[in-house]
C-alpha cells in the first residue's frame, strides 16, 4: 500500500487552507494593523473617529475569526493525513499547496471585496487601482507557481511517507 | 505612579463625544477599553444594526468559496467516482 500511495488531494486541501490563513494573516496584522492602510470597510466607513475605526475594528476581527478557523481546519486536515499510509507525504506538494492557497486568498478577496463591493482598497488614495492589481497579480503568481510545484511532484513521487506509511514498514 | 504622569498625551485631535483627550495613557486607554460607555453603544448599535448580515456575508464569502476549492482539491489521486445507473 505504501509503494502505491496516490491520494495526494489530502496534503493539497489542508495545504490550501493553511495557505489561506498565512494570506489572512499576512493581511490583517501587516496591512490592517502594523501599516494601517486599510480596515475591512474603510472605503464605506473610513476611519475618521473613534465610533468608526471601532466598528471597523470589529469586522476585522471577525475576518481574523474567519481566518483562525480556517488555519484550525487546514491543521486538522493536515494530522489527519499524515496518518494515512495511501497520501504521499512531500514538502513540495505541501509548499505548493500553501502557496496555492495564499495565492487563491488574494484573488478572491482582491476580486470580490476590492474590486466588486469596494468595500477596501489595499492602498487607497491615487494610485488605488495599482495596488489592487499587484494585489491580484501577485495572488494569480502564487498560485500559478504553487501549482506547477504540486503536479511536478505528482508526477514523480508515489511513496507514502507519513506516520502511518513508516509504521507499515516498520511492521513487515 | 511617576512614570504614568510622566506619559505622553493623545494628540488633541483625537476626540471621544466631541472632548479632546489630553489624558495621560492610562486614563486614555481606560475610556477606549470601555465595555458599556456611550462610545461602546454606538459603535454595538451600528455594528448590529442595519447592514450586519450583508457584511457578514461579504466577510465570510471569501472563506467559504476557499473551503469549496479545498474540497474539490481534496479529489486529486482519488479515482473517478462511479456513476450510478
Amino acid at each position: 500500500m505504501a509503494g502505491t500511495a496516490r491520494h495526494q488531494g489530502a496534503i493539497i486541501s489542508a495545504g490550501v487552507l493553511l495557505g489561506t490563513g498565512l494570506g489572512g494573516f499576512f493581511d490583517g496584522i501587516l496591512l490592517h494593523q502594523l501599516l494601517q492602510w486599510h480596515n475591512m470597510l474603510s472605503s464605506q466607513l473610513p476611519p475618521t473617529d473613534l465610533v468608526s475605526m471601532k466598528v471597523n475594528m470589529f469586522w476585522d476581527g471577525l475576518f481574523h475569526a474567519f481566518t483562525w478557523l480556517t488555519t484550525v481546519i487546514g491543521l486538522g486536515l493536515l494530522w489527519r493525513a499524515g496518518g494515512r499510509p495511501e497520501v504521499p507525504w512531500s514538502t513540495r506538494t505541501f509548499v505548493g499547496s500553501l502557496a496555492i492557497g495564499w495565492g487563491a486568498f488574494n484573488l478572491v478577496e482582491g476580486l470580490i471585496d476590492h474590486q466588486l463591493l469596494g468595500i477596501h482598497h489595499v492602498h487607497p488614495g491615487a494610485g488605488q487601482l495599482a495596488w489592487d492589481v499587484g494585489f491580484l497579480m501577485f495572488g494569480a503568481l502564487l498560485v500559478s507557481v504553487g501549482w506547477g510545484q504540486v503536479r511536478g511532484e505528482g508526477r514523480r513521487n508515489t511513496r507514502g511517507k507519513g506516520r502511518a506509511a513508516r509504521a507499515e514498514v516498520a511492521f513487515r | 505612579m511617576q512614570g504614568l504622569t510622566a506619559m505622553p498625551t493623545f494628540p488633541a485631535s483625537i476626540t471621544l463625544e466631541g472632548r479632546a483627550m489630553e489624558w495621560h495613557w492610562l486614563r486614555a486607554w481606560t475610556v477606549l477599553a470601555c465595555p458599556d460607555c456611550p462610545t461602546s453603544q454606538v459603535v454595538r448599535g451600528a455594528v448590529l444594526g442595519e447592514g450586519f448580515w450583508g457584511y457578514l456575508a461579504m466577510a465570510g464569502v471569501p472563506f467559504l468559496l476557499i473551503g469549496a476549492l479545498s474540497a474539490l482539491l481534496y479529489r486529486v489521486g482519488l479515482p473517478p467516482r462511479e456513476l450510478k445507473p
